[in-house]
């Protein structure tokens, strides 16, 4: 469910499919995320899912499964 | 464990690496660039070979802006001759280690992990990542140790310093409604900027650089006719020609010769460096100025790029005084082969295939920021410890550091890769933005009236931009 979400938010703003949102690919060297929108992309997640993501953890955030990792910790989400 | 698993257990990692030889008589600290490394050990290219049996104290900087060095202790285990394609020599070393504090096994595990992850075990094996990390490693090999220039620094004084900057400001709300795509909230945490000042049609950098000369000639109570130079550094220039120093000069009704030099954020240190050598060479006073209207007068394609700037103008007098040494080292440094990562046209120019084609005649900065910070890790701490070095002081004797503020993502991993407290930098880039060349003096003039720094205060001025380029000073107020 989770990791459903974050797809679709990344699908979303980056205007591709959700197939094409697999856990490997990389926000800025294959999404072409800038600055800004990588940004905005965490926000969109802290929004969604009420945390809050600190820049230094941002950073370490490259991959889907990067981000999908660290928000089921942060939200608690057991496997 | 085979010869091949072991081969795959190696993480080929281009990592700035600095050592030192614990054996007597050789303390001396070198620099090195990581070929690889495991949990065990590390292969590094050094300039200075050490013998095999010799132990050495290691620090590893990874790329990662948020991890700090790592201290390790080691043993050479193996030496051999690295490629020498004209170069001078160097010297591949096997360090195996013999010593890692607890604290920062899991830190090294962390990055081992990540660095493995990023490059892919099928991809060590594919011959194409070992061309290109090999490709890498020369290149770093071929800059390092880091060439600048080395200026034995005139006795000068900085005898009037001066900022102006435009009343206009525009903030991030208001760029939000000029229709950048965003929300204000995001501008200010992806930058770090809150707002900017903004040049009227009027306020050429021409007109904002004699509006600092005239603040200096009145401080100093000097008649125009005393100076011997005029120095312009602006971003970018008011127009092909003519220069915009001699606009300068006309406003000021001086006589003296007036030029531009342009280095981009590096120019304002640039025109010092030229105005020191000036005055080594019989010359007394010469206005050092730097203006930037990148913000105001550019095309950004990228409106994301148009909120990174500020305009703003800055400078000094420059004066022979043989009782000062107010600059005690003076160094610049450039890297042309990123000449297209942060880049901006005139209508006519020949644009890079490397320039996407959305971008034509507009400000561009690669969205690959992997090439910004790693140049950093390359060259800044080296080039710092130099200048430092020159003027004979330590990191710890230095007052207050200005880094080079082009964004808050920026500031903040050079303040991590030089390792400096927070409470010494100065930041006014919520205030300001990037002033380009301008920011050093107007950072200066800043924090002295605000009482920030005092005479007698030793400071560290860093910058870097587009080229790539790199400048820096230590300052004794």
């Amino acid at each position: 469910m989770t990791s459903k979400k974050i797809k679709e938010i990344i699908a979303e703003m980056f205007k591709i499919k959700i197939e094409e949102v697999v856990p490997q690919k990389r926000l800025v060297e294959d999404f072409g995320a800038d600055s800004l929108r990588k940004v905005e992309c965490i926000m969109k997640i802290e929004e969604v899912f009420s945390i809050e993501i600190s820049d230094d953890e941002a950073k370490r955030l490259v991959t889907i499964e990067d981000i999908i990792n660290y928000v089921e910790r942060k939200i608690g989400v057991v496997n | 464990m085979s010869k091949n698993q072991r081969e795959l257990d190696r993480t080929p990692a281009v990592l700035n690496t600095t050592y030192e030889s614990l054996d007597l008589g050789r303390r001396e600290l070198f620099r090195a660039i990581t070929k690889d490394i495991t949990r065990k050990g590390i292969c590094i290219l050094s300039e200075k070979a050490l013998s095999p049996g010799e132990q050495i104290s290691l620090k590893v900087a990874f790329l990662d802006p948020t991890v700090k060095v790592i201290p390790l202790i080691g043993k050479v285990v193996w030496k051999n001759n690295w490629m020498n394609d004209g170069m001078d020599p160097k010297f591949l070393m096997g360090i195996e280690f013999t010593g890692l504090k607890e604290s920062f096994r899991s830190t090294l595990d962390f990055y081992m992990e990540r660095l493995t992850q990023s490059i892919g075990m099928e991809d060590i094996a594919d011959c194409k990542i070992q061309e290109r990390l090999n490709n890498r490693l020369a290149s770093a090999g071929k800059s390092f140790p880091v060439q600048m220039t080395h200026l034995k620094m005139p006795p000068v004084k900085m005898a009037s310093i001066a900022q102006y900057v435009p009343e206009q400001v525009i903030t991030n709300q208001d760029l939000v409604n000029r229709g950048l795509n965003t929300t204000e909230k995001t501008i200010e945490r992806a930058l770090g900027a809150v707002e900017r000042r903004v040049a009227q049609s009027y306020e050429s950098n021409a007109h904002m650089m004699a509006m600092v000369a005239k603040k200096i000639l009145k401080d100093t109570s000097l008649d125009v006719s005393q100076l011997d130079r005029i120095i312009c550094s602006s971003d970018p220039q008011d127009t092909v020609v003519p220069n915009t120093a001699v606009v300068v000069q006309r406003l000021l009704d001086a006589r003296c010769p007036a030029f531009d030099v342009q280095m981009s954020c590096v120019g304002w240190l640039c025109a010092v460096e030229l105005a020191s050598r000036c005055i080594a060479t019989g010359e007394k006073r010469i206005l050092v100025l730097s203006s930037s209207t990148i913000g105001s007068r550019l095309f950004f394609y990228n409106s994301m790029h148009r909120a990174i700037f500020g305009d703003g103008a800055g400078g000094i007098l420059l004066e022979a005084d043989p009782n000062a040494s107010q600059i005690l080292s003076l160094g610049l440094w450039s890297d042309g082969s990123y000449n297209d990562k942060i880049y901006a046209p005139y209508s006519w120019s020949n644009i890079p295939d490397s320039i996407p084609k959305e971008y034509k005649n507009s400000f561009f900065m690669s969205p690959a920021q992997e090439d910004f910070f790693a140049t950093m890790d390359f060259n800044l701490l080296p080039f710092c410890e130099q200048l430092w070095n020159d003027a004979g002081v330590s990191k710890s004797d230095i007052d207050c550091f200005i880094l080079h503020q082009p964004s808050m993502p920026l500031f903040e991993h050079s303040i991590k890769s030089l390792d400096v407290p927070r409470s010494k930098t100065l930041d006014y880039y919520s205030k300001y933005g990037n002033l380009v060349s301008a920011e050093i003096p107007v950072y200066i003039d800043e924090a002295i009236r605000s009482g920030r720094i005092k005479q007698g205060d030793t400071i560290f001025a860093l910058t870097y931009g587009a080229g790539f380029t790199m400048g820096g000073a230590v300052i004794r107020l």
